[in-house]
């Protein structure tokens, strides 16, 4: 197994008038080829931030990659000119967005922008590229695909959209695909189908992937590896299956408790998670987590935890694990 | 259902829908055609005097008379079309460009590019249009291509605050982020993802402003600081000696006068119906 995207301390800021924004703060994460590894928290954590950070599209102003490297297939993107990135967006990385309704061109119809990469990265010819997004649109199971090619997006569905979207994202056969809450706008039934198409999709073309989501059902279905962020830092870290059996920082638990089972009785009642999530700008001393954490002691306000092993590549940071798994 | 079909839809819906547009559009037309046809459908040469028929009236020889040199009024006319619709298209194309290039250019990239060329477009719009095309022709000195860039630099800033507000309202969509995310630089995101966007509201602009425009360059051409004699030109018809010979051939002023005001009329209508079909904001009313 090879490491396809290597990042170590990345630091992500926004600049704004009151404060600086540490958006991301030194996160750290390895993603193997072929796996898929889920990036999971609330909204304003820094998931997306971290994933525009590998793609290098954090605006400037006001977001700026302070520190840190990102390696993927060797390449250390951040050290890349802007045309030489260009080349990696699109061809070896593809992205999928939250927004399928306004993530197409409304003025283009989908045939010109499935065969943008196409043009740009492949040099295709006109007719070549027209024959290989029609075959990409029956990939991604849309019928009809040489009539759809030359319609407008309003002429889709959100689903169909987000599935073209999909397409634009594999087209180049790209090595890593990241999707920025792929189904969040999406209605439950066709969020399952979309997630099984990249699902299918990525396995059988050996893509990896890195999901974004704050949907945990999404994580434990579709998910290798889970990376838990909160407030800008990876807070819990491990395979699916051990975030999910024995999870070891008070966010993630409160997150599960959070979800409706359905193995559990159906007369007990949800536990939220206290509190309103931290302004970025003004972060707590200590752990950011702490204000709103039922385990938190004295040490929590003074020294910010690090993440330490809880078992086999399984690791959390709290001060607070060995309570933690007790009360679990 | 052939394209062509559609478009013949389309137009009877735009007739229907915007009948004085519809008019306007007419005129246009057979300005244009006329123009193009002058040397089929006059009978006389604008520009060769025939001092045997100095200021008659209106013949079967001289349909809308001739001038103090004997010059038939009509074929002054229809060849006076060509000068103004040059002009008026070729002003207009210009400086819309430039200004919808500018704007785009400026609304994307932001910053203190945006705010100079903003400001040096506020400074630009201060000043009356007529004014800036009399400053430059002062500057350049006559001419036909001189006329041309005068009006077409003055009808750039309009096209440019235009450019600039439509780009600043889709340049943060998803589907600007999307093109980057496939790889595409900003020169082409620019022309192939933010230009079709906002091309509706610039040709507009442009479509209302040809009006003025043909009316800058017949005020330019009535002060002399048009296109130089002896090439026909409407404005310059009204000027000079033709206001001595007012009173006793009253058709050099009558008939130049309306031509001016027609067509002006014709691009103002067409131009007023495309913006009501193509703002969403008045639509329907």
């Amino acid at each position: 197994m090879t490491t396809l995207l290597e990042v170590q301390d990345l630091r992500t800021q926004f600049t704004t008038d009151e404060a600086l924004v540490k958006a991301v703060d030194g996160v750290s994460f390895t993603l193997e080829e072929g796996k898929t590894l889920a990036l999971v928290g609330e909204s304003g954590c820094g998931k997306s931030v971290s994933a525009l950070s590998v793609m290098r599209l954090i605006p400037w102003p006001p977001g700026r990659i302070v520190s840190g490297s990102i390696v993927f297939d060797g390449v250390d993107l951040l050290a890349l000119r802007e045309h030489e990135m260009g080349r990696i967006r699109g061809k070896e990385i593809g992205m999928v967005f939250q927004e399928p309704m306004t993530s197409l061109n409304p003025v283009l119809t989908i045939g010109r922008q499935l065969t943008e990469a196409l043009e740009l990265h492949l040099g295709m010819s006109r007719y070549d590229a027209n024959q290989r997004a029609a075959e990409l649109l029956r990939q991604v199971g849309i019928p009809d695909a040489e009539s759809r090619l030359a319609q407008y997006p309003h002429q889709f569905s959100g689903g169909m959209r987000q599935r073209v979207m999909i397409a634009m994202a594999i087209s180049c056969n790209p090595k890593l695909v990241i999707a920025d809450e792929p189904t969040t706008a999406l209605d439950v039934t066709i969020q399952a189908q979309v997630l099984e198409l990249m699902k299918e999709l990525t396995q059988r073309l050996g893509v990896s992937l890195i999901i974004i989501t704050h949907n945990l059902g999404v994580v434990a279905r579709y998910a290798d590896d889970v990376n838990v962020m909160y407030a800008g830092k990876i807070i819990e870290r491990g395979s699916a299956a051990q975030v999910y059996a024995n999870p070891s920082h008070p966010y993630t638990l409160g997150l599960l408790k959070s979800v409706p089972r359905l193995d559990q009785p159906k007369t007990e009642s949800l536990d939220p998670i206290q509190g309103q999530p931290p302004d970025l700008g003004n972060l707590p001393p200590g752990c950011a987590f702490q204000p709103r954490c039922r385990y938190a002691v004295e040490r929590c306000t003074a020294d910010t935890p690090i993440l330490e092993s809880v078992g086999d590549g399984h690791e959390a940071a709290c001060w607070q694990i060995a309570e933690v798994a007790a009360a679990h | 259902m052939g394209l062509l079909h559609r478009r013949s839809i389309a137009a009877w819906r735009f007739t229907r829908r915007k009948p004085l547009g519809a008019l306007g559009f007419l005129i246009v037309l057979i300005t244009i055609l006329a123009a193009f046809l002058a040397p089929l459908i006059t009978f006389h040469d604008p520009l060769i005097a025939d001092f045997t028929a100095l200021k008659v009236g209106q013949s079967f020889d001289h349909w809308l008379g001739t001038d103090e040199f004997g010059r038939d009024l009509y074929s002054r006319i229809v060849y006076g079309a060509r000068v103004s619709l040059i002009v008026a298209f070729a002003s207009i194309g210009m400086g819309t460009t430039i200004g919808a290039i500018l704007g785009i250019f400026s609304a994307f990239i932001g910053g203190r590019v945006d705010d100079f060329l903003s400001r040096v477009t506020d400074i630009m719009i201060a000043f009356p249009g007529i004014l800036l095309a009399m400053a430059f022709i002062t500057v350049f000195g006559i001419g036909l291509w001189n006329v041309v860039w005068a009006i077409g630099i003055s009808f750039a800033p309009p096209a440019l605050r235009v450019a600039r507000g439509a780009t600043l309202s889709v340049k943060n969509n998803v589907f600007v982020e999307a093109a980057h995310a496939v790889g595409a630089s900003n020169t082409r995101i620019i022309f192939r993802h933010l230009l079709p966007n906002v091309l509706a509201p610039i040709i507009v602009v442009a479509s209302v402003q040809l009006g003025s425009a043909i009316l800058i360059e017949s005020a330019l051409s009535y002060l002399g600081l048009g296109v130089p004699p002896p090439a026909p030109s409407w404005g310059r018809m009204l000027a000079g000696s033709v206001l001595t010979h007012a009173t006793t051939a009253p058709w050099l002023v009558i008939f130049p006068g309306a031509a001016i005001t027609i067509l002006v009329l014709g691009f103002n209508l067409f131009g007023d119906a495309l913006r009501d079909v193509w703002d969403p904001r008045l639509r329907g009313r």
